[in-house]
């Protein structure tokens, strides 16, 4: 209420002397004017933006084989993150209370709500939104591994077929040395 | 009376480094005792630059340990061990929902490094605290830093390349062609959004000036982040396109010599150094208004307060073809870049020490 009535007598005071330090119109600069006429130029002639923006995590772009629940942790490490990073600000605004003569009762009533939550749950939230986040990196990392080993799993593989197939190469080879073999031999007895 | 300077990492060329160094530079020179401990000192920086957090060392009351602090780390939890005096210079954390995704690592050890700054606020751990933006000293507020014991000084020191170094000279011939040479110079890094650059660049390549060239100076562009920009790369078909990786000094001297335009379209820096290098240079600067870049550029170079690719690259046309106005905006950023002088900048630091020094035991520096 006292932050209403002080705005209120402070605008009245510079309607009647003219422009108030704060609401002078701030007289713009050459940048800013030049900005204008650019965005009116863009304007007239109807240009637009014909390059796509980036988006790392559309659809197509999360990494593959990441499955749905690795997926789901990555969106909500990316919540806990930015819930994380509003928790320290707001909670250090100064206590006020709309009504001023209730302020007796109801400011004490919200330093003891911020302090249960300060105590309390902050450190539990900020916990949970840790371990969030690192299980979505032991998850990614996990993945990564685990696409590793199948390449090298589908690699091997690959070897172990042509080895084979070269090993049956060489029975049918060695057979037919030893028919030849012994076809000589039997030649050799003959005569 | 000591001051001994801790940091995680010590790296030539890395800009927390070289401001680590400067200081002790300063110190010295007013004759205060000083010496810099780094949990990692790469073999690049010079010998006797700074000593291993591992080697022993004692504090005495006394003394005064400056933190330089960016994101954490072992030197950062250890810093409560020290009894003495306290100080802490806030770099500023990068948000962590930039890395989610891309590096679920880095975004767990940024909330890991708010949470280490949150308790140094809580418990009183600084006496004082130093940083360089307006932007940093909101941050250290919001964190719960009392204000009293914050100093916000003019910038951080910065190591700006001399008259009589000598840029590379095939890498000048080779891009001093006549093309459009635009440049930005920092990690590939989620929060620099070097893919907004991309995308810019490609809008004004395709309608405006076939034959640019962009330059994406530093590392990390094997790492996820990186791979997902130049994944995109390819998706938009943008041509020229160049990640240089590692540069010597001489060849990074030698881009900024041959570029036409510096574009950042980062979202968060807790300064953005490259900035004031790029008016060093007389480069004019097109950035996006996000956490200090507007406080470092001072009213000086081309600030947007929206990332229209299209507008960006009506902006980079004006200025490759108004050269009254380019000129008009080089002299201003002249001035502006007068502003972080080096020697000003150290003279601010060592007089905050100082002051903090001589100031009675858990005095606050004003």
């Amino acid at each position: 209420m006292i932050n209403c009535v002080a705005r209120s007598l402070i605008a009245g005071s510079k309607n009647k002397t003219g422009m108030g330090k704060d609401m002078e119109i701030r007289k713009a600069t050459a940048v800013e004017e030049i900005t204008v006429e650019l965005k009116n130029q863009i304007r007239l002639e109807g240009l637009s933006c014909d390059v796509p923006e980036f988006a790392p995590f559309s659809v197509a772009n999360i990494p593959a084989g990441l499955t749905e629940e690795g997926k789901k942790y990555l969106q909500e490490s990316e919540y806990c993150t930015s819930l994380l990073e509003t928790t320290p600000v707001n909670y250090r605004r100064d206590i006020t209370s709309h009504f001023r003569f209730l302020s007796f009762i109801v400011k004490p009533i919200k330093k003891l709500i911020r302090k249960l939550v300060r105590f309390l749950l902050e450190p539990m939230v900020e916990e949970i939104n840790t371990n969030r986040l690192m299980t979505a990196t032991a998850l990614s990392e996990l993945q990564a591994c685990l696409r590793e080993r199948e390449e090298s799993l589908t690699i091997m593989s690959g070897m172990i077929t042509e080895i084979r197939a070269e090993m049956e190469v060489l029975k049918a080879d060695n057979l037919y040395l030893k028919e030849t073999v012994q076809a000589c031999r039997k030649g050799e007895a003959d005569a | 009376m000591r001051v001994i300077q801790l940091c995680e990492s010590m790296s030539y060329g890395d800009g927390m480094s070289n401001h680590t160094l400067l200081i002790k530079e300063g110190l010295r020179g007013a004759g205060i005792d000083t010496e810099i401990y780094s949990d990692s000192i790469q073999k690049n920086v010079p010998e006797g630059a700074a000593k291993l957090y591992s080697d022993k060392f004692k504090v005495r009351p006394e003394d005064i340990v400056l933190l330089q602090f960016g994101l954490g780390g072992r030197v950062a939890r250890d810093i409560e061990r020290f009894k003495c005096r306290r100080m802490l210079y806030f770099h500023n954390i990068t948000s962590p929902h930039f890395f989610t995704g891309f590096n679920n690592k880095a975004a767990v050890e940024i909330i890991q490094g708010y949470r280490l700054a949150h308790r140094w606020a809580e418990t009183g751990t600084f006496d004082a605290v130093l940083t360089c933006s307006s932007f940093n000293r909101d941050t250290l507020l919001e964190l719960g830093f009392p204000r009293d014991i914050i100093t916000s000084l003019p910038g951080p020191l910065m190591l700006l390349p001399s008259e009589s170094q000598i840029p590379d000279a095939k890498m000048v011939a080779k891009y001093s062609d006549g093309r459009t040479n635009v440049l930005f110079v920092g990690r590939i890094s989620p929060h620099k959004k070097q893919a907004d650059i991309v995308r810019a660049f490609t809008y004004y390549q395709r309608h405006i000036d076939r034959g640019a060239r962009l330059f994406l100076i530093g590392g990390g562009s094997d790492e996820p982040y990186g791979r997902a920009v130049k994944e995109y790369i390819a998706q938009i078909g943008a041509e020229n396109v160049i990640f240089p990786g590692h540069l010597t000094d001489e060849e990074v001297l030698a881009l900024y010599k041959c570029a036409d335009i510096f574009l950042c379209m980062s979202e968060h820096e807790g300064f953005c150094q490259p900035i004031i290098e790029a008016m060093h240079f007389d480069i004019p600067v097109i950035a996006y208004a996000a956490a200090a870049i507007p406080e470092t550029m001072g009213g000086t170079g081309v600030l947007l307060r929206e990332k229209d690719p299209v507008l960006i690259a009506k902006w980079m046309e004006k200025l490759m073809c108004d050269d009254a106005f380019r000129e008009d905006i080089i002299a201003k950023q002249r001035e502006r870049e007068h502003f972080f002088d080096q020697k000003r900048t150290t003279q601010c630091v060592v007089d905050a020490i100082e002051r903090f020094a001589n100031a009675p035991w858990k005095t606050k520096i004003s």
